[in-house]
């Protein structure tokens, strides 16, 4: 099962899926650096998707817009997603469960290894 | 004794100054060399927008990216923002920074990885400033995505329409003027309690 990335940094994809790596974990990592593209990659690979880290802030469609649109579709709304921001805003947070209340996980940049691994853990697969 | 609330664009230019200083410390245990240098300023706007030349900070080939700052979703959603960052490196700079800072190595030859790597930086940045102003008593305020680019933007820069001063903060690593930020900012109201 694979684990999709969508984040308008390259760098921070880039950080987090190797982070990721370095807890353990052996799905493959696709990654999408705009709302648009990380639909596309979640279409194409339905059924074979473990998790989703979504990007709040991103331009044209935000984190939240683009998990608003994958709850209301049946075949989606039950994706595990996990949104990733700079911002602790608590309002933001609010929104991000107000539009799904079953988000996997609200994950803080920088990211730190611990909080991710206990946010993961549930849909993962890890090296022995 | 509690930390004073932030009061104005002076204050927030201060808080400004001490997030980079505690950002660089913390995720690459970076000191400044000297003390930021703080200068008011008065906005060049040109319809509405504040004009942005980054080769007047380094006198070399700059690199910026921009983040606005909303008072709450509603005025984001409307694009009405309360002030702005920028955030400005000179461009041979960003890789070194950003290996220092444990991100990705990148090819410093690539224009495209400097510009993003600005952008997450100034992300990086914009969310330290963010919570160490909600900390001392402003609302949360909501972020932008990032914009960046190099040298200049001919468009210019959003603002806040009530401002016409802004903030530019200068600061030093190993003795050479490294990262410069600019902040303009109305009055961001209180948290609730």
């Amino acid at each position: 099962m694979k684990i999709i990335i969508v984040d308008d940094s390259l760098l921070d994809r880039k950080l987090l899926a190797r982070t990721l790596v370095n807890l353990g974990v052996k799905n493959e990592i696709l990654q999408a650096d705009n709302g648009d593209a990380g639909l596309s990659l979640i279409v194409e690979n339905l059924g074979d998707i473990a998790l989703v880290f979504l990007d709040y802030q991103m331009p044209n469609i935000t984190g939240v817009e683009l998990m608003e649109g994958l709850v209301k579709v049946p075949m989606t709304a039950d994706l595990p997603i996990i949104m990733v921001t700079a911002s602790a805003s608590e309002e933001s947070k609010q929104a991000a469960y107000q539009v799904n209340p079953k988000l996997a996980g609200y994950v803080l940049k920088p990211f730190k290894p611990d909080q991710l691994m206990a946010a993961i853990k549930p849909y993962a697969s890890f090296t022995p | 004794m509690p930390n004073p609330y932030p009061d104005g664009l002076p204050d927030y230019a201060r808080v400004l100054a001490a997030s980079v200083r505690k950002m660089l410390k913390i995720k690459g245990g970076i000191e400044l060399s000297r003390e930021p240098v703080m200068r008011e300023k008065e906005i060049v706007s040109f319809r509405r927008h504040i004009r942005v030349d980054a080769l007047e900070k380094f006198n070399a080939r700059a690199v910026f990216s921009v983040i606005k700052f909303y008072s709450d979703v509603a005025a984001m959603e409307a694009d009405t923002p309360v002030g702005a960052l920028i955030f400005f490196i000179e461009a041979e700079y960003v890789a070194k920074l950003l290996w220092h800072l444990e991100y990705p190595r990148i090819d410093e030859d690539d224009d495209a990885a400097i510009l993003d790597g600005c952008g997450t930086l100034t992300n990086l940045v914009a969310g330290y400033f963010v919570k160490d102003l909600n900390d001392l008593g402003c609302v949360h305020l909501q972020m932008s995505y990032f914009d960046s680019y190099f040298n200049t933007v001919l468009d210019g820069v959003a603002f806040a329409p009530d401002q016409t001063r802004k903030y530019e903060i200068n600061f030093s690593i190993s003795g050479e003027k490294r990262l410069v930020a600019e902040l303009s900012m109305s009055r961001i109201p209180r948290a609730a309690n």
